[in-house]
């Protein structure tokens, strides 16, 4: 007797623990594989997408005979042809509205209003200084007053231009063009071209590639070593490998990638046919040209008057100085650090991505 | 020559248990990192730019329960048509495998290359090789035929080789069919230990995340000068990460890259996937563990990571050894020391053993994917690791009795899938 009730004891002492599991097994309440959304191709306006064909999708009901019910003005906002928003009492006294507005016409918003529903323009949109949206679409141009801040994404089919001090959370894409002021700080901005600042044309002059000095170890000795690494036979591509920090010469070209193992300065005015990778921050002196991707696990700091064509990626910030130009019209591409400091005058082609966050300075 | 015995039991144990401290000591730092360290996906955000040309190699033999939904999604990917190539190698299937490629080849003609494999030798590294020299693009993906990418998917495992250094890339795999049995819904929480905390942890920590051979890319440079593909290997995969890391190049996980794939749903074709891989992953032990110890490429934490990788699937044996010496200990009269080295046996084999994740490690990647209920299946997986480590037991082994006299022969793992999968809409 005694020996079978230690037995069964022991038995729902080992039990006991895997009755969660056993439920689990028996219920299947977490069974589903894990999700995936196979449809999401890293489109940087797949919300303004999204909101437009919803937009779309709702056509009849928003135009339709019960727009005009009390529900409906309540939710939504139909900017007159005037172009002009008819706030509610509340609402302006408030200085905050919580209804999607829509105009079909050239908006032009005022100043200091919080708008916590989406804004779409059938055209183009203009607003005043220190306003905050939840998102916005137009279907032409943008001009934000200064001080405005987007809290999710705004697009624009045209350009888009931020006033001084804008704060543009999440994703700011435009068609056209991006013009962000002084003093702004964004996220993630996608266009053909996006213009930090003022515009400012470089004061370093520009070096033909062709009438440099092609490098070779024994004319040109390094600070540091940089050694070639044929990587397969018969084929003229090669990498270099440095060990150590590397200082690359001024006024000097070279063909093939670089690899430093720390830190990589390319001097003033050089050109390299190939990208760049230091394990380490990597300075490139003002003028320096390089045909391909710039790559750092630490900071990257990208002089005046500087072009890079490929991507420029960095595990920590990079640094945008004035007349730098990234990417071309033809072959955009992509900047993306955890912060990026973008110099007032410098101009990008394609995506500007600070996770943690970017400013125009 | 009892005393001797008992002497010569304990310092074996103890080597042991100093080696099965170091695997769980090694499972504890990945788990630590994964949840409180740093995160690196220094490429994820790479959505534009002068994209180089790839071509997709699908391996596929008698695959038609699964082909159809592979080459599907790869029509769909979002990669500039004129720089991609979607190469299906059809490696002498006796099934509908063929007529299902080229229906698709004719429907869709220059994107999908049907590559009817007929001659040479068999397995996917010489499948792979033959038709890596179809084709001259910058960039080699690799899918095996139940993978089903997303629309994403291609950009990204493409996006790191813009980084100079980078020879391989390597993508998150995601089990599909979870919730056919408990053997399905152990190899889910398996994988997520292995992917969402093992190798994103290698790549936060600058080790080596291995290459998987699926979902997967690598720089044709790369792969050239170390030689191509090598037709004797049982796991390319794993040869290929380390001749890779040895020639200077880095390898590189994407843990937001990630693909369903389908995995088994029987024991048995579990059982030879095991013993597949044991003996894949010890050939290259055998092969690179001196080289790796030797480099002057490797910075010191990825030659201890790289060796430690190396020897992961001996650490089985290494554990039934211990077992079997603390049972002798016990019956020659010895007590303390071995209690006390069995003890640690214990707490330590199932953070140690093959390809099986640490119950913390597991149990971490279920928080971090915000699993709910599926980590209560976790003592479950007890069974699943005791079955492992008898399966590698057993292939380590038998690969040590027959030596080199063996020829290689692949084993191909079974597709069970029946129902065509449909891709989510947004």
């Amino acid at each position: 007797m005694w020996h079978m009730l230690f037995i069964l004891c022991a038995l729902l002492m080992f039990l006991l623990p895997l009755v969660p599991g056993l439920m689990e097994v028996k219920h299947k309440a977490d069974v589903q594989p894990l999700r995936i959304v196979q449809e999401y191709d890293g489109d940087p306006a797949y919300f303004s997408k999204s909101f437009r064909q919803w937009l779309l999708s709702s056509q009849s009901a928003l135009f339709g005979q019960h727009s005009a019910t009390e529900h409906m003005q309540s939710k939504f906002h139909m900017v007159g042809e005037n172009g002009v928003p008819a706030y509610m009492a509340h609402e302006i006294e408030d200085s905050s509205t919580s209804r999607l507005m829509i105009a079909p016409a050239m908006l032009r918003l005022g100043s200091h209003m919080f708008h916590e529903a989406e804004i779409y323009g059938a055209h183009s949109i203009h607003t005043g200084m220190h306003n905050h949206y939840r998102a916005m679409l137009a279907e032409g141009d943008i001009v934000l007053g200064e001080q405005c801040t987007v809290m999710r994404w705004i697009h624009s089919n045209g350009t888009l231009h931020a006033g001084r001090g804008s704060k543009l959370f999440g994703r700011t894409t435009a068609d056209g063009s991006i013009h962000i002021d002084a003093e702004s700080t964004f996220e993630r901005l996608h266009a053909p071209r996006i213009q930090f600042g003022a515009h400012a044309d470089s004061a370093i002059p520009e070096r033909n590639a062709g009438i440099l000095t092609e490098w070779n170890a024994e004319s040109t000795p390094l600070a540091g070593t940089l050694q070639a690494i044929p990587l397969i036979k018969n084929n003229p591509r090669q990498r270099w490998m440095a060990h150590g920090e590397l200082h690359f010469p001024a006024d000097h070209r070279i063909q093939g990638d670089i690899v430093g193992s720390s830190r990589v300065m390319i001097g003033e005015g050089a050109f390299v046919a190939g990208s760049v990778k230091s394990n380490g921050d990597l300075h490139l002196a003002p003028g320096a040209c390089i045909d391909g991707a710039v790559v750092s696990t630490g900071s990257i700091f990208i002089g005046e008057g500087c072009k890079v064509a490929g991507p420029v990626i960095s595990e920590h910030t990079v640094h945008i100085a004035p007349g730098v130009v990234i990417g071309t019209d033809i072959a955009p591409t992509t900047v993306t650090a955890r912060y990026i400091k973008a110099g007032s005058g410098s101009v990008a082609h394609g995506s500007v991505w600070a996770s943690k966050g970017g400013d125009v300075v | 020559m009892d005393v001797w015995a008992r002497e010569s039991l304990l310092m074996l144990m103890t080597v042991v248990v100093t080696l099965l401290l170091i695997y769980t000591l090694r499972h504890y730092l990945f788990t630590l990192n994964r949840l409180f360290g740093r995160q690196r996906h220094p490429y994820i955000h790479i959505d534009t730019a002068a994209w180089p040309s790839a071509a997709v190699l699908v391996a596929a033999h008698n695959e038609e329960a699964v082909i159809a939904d592979s080459i599907q999604a790869l029509l769909q990917v979002n990669y500039p048509q004129d720089k991609l190539k979607i190469i299906v190698v059809n490696d002498r299937s006796t099934d509908r495998t063929r007529a299902i490629v080229d229906d698709f080849a004719a429907r869709h003609p220059g994107r999908i290359i049907p590559f009817h494999r007929s001659g040479g030798a068999p397995g996917k590294a010489p499948a792979l090789k033959d038709a890596t020299a179809m084709v001259d693009s910058e960039i080699i993906i690799v899918f095996d035929a139940d993978y089903i990418p997303g629309r994403g998917l291609i950009k990204q495992l493409v996006a790191p080789f813009f980084d100079p250094e980078v020879g391989l890339v390597m993508g998150r795999v995601v089990p599909l069919n979870t919730a056919r049995n408990l053997l399905t819904r152990f190899l889910d929480l398996e994988r997520s230990g292995g992917y969402q905390v093992d190798q994103q942890a290698r790549m936060n920590m600058g080790l080596v995340p291995q290459y998987g051979g699926t979902v997967g890319s690598i720089r044709r440079m790369a792969l050239e000068s170390v030689g191509g593909w090598l037709e004797d290997t049982l796991a390319e995969d794993t040869d290929l990460t380390y001749r890779a890391i040895l020639a200077g190049w880095k390898s590189v996980y994407q843990n937001r890259s990630e693909c369903y794939e389908e995995v088994p749903e029987a024991w048995p074709v579990r059982l030879r996937q095991i013993a597949r891989w044991t003996k894949g992953h010890n050939q290259a032990f055998s092969r690179y563990t001196p080289a790796c110890a030797l480099s002057r490429k490797l910075r010191l934490r990825e030659k201890t990571d790289g060796l430690l990788l190396l020897g992961v699937y001996w650490m089985s044996s290494i554990l039934v050894v211990g077992w079997v010496a603390a049972l002798l200990l016990f019956y020659l009269g010895e007590s303390g020391k071995a209690a006390l080295l069995a003890g640690v046996i214990t707490i330590t084999a199932f953070g140690a053993v093959g390809n099986c994740a640490a119950f913390f490690e597991i149990g971490s990647a279920v928080f971090l994917d915000q699993g709910t209920t599926r980590i209560r299946l976790l003592p479950f997986n007890f069974l699943n690791f005791l079955i492992s480590t008898v399966t590698v037991f057993r292939a380590s082994m038998a690969q040590l009795w027959q030596g080199k006299k063996r020829a290689v022969v692949w084993e191909k793992t079974e597709r069970f899938r029946v129902e065509t999968f449909v891709m989510e809409a947004k």
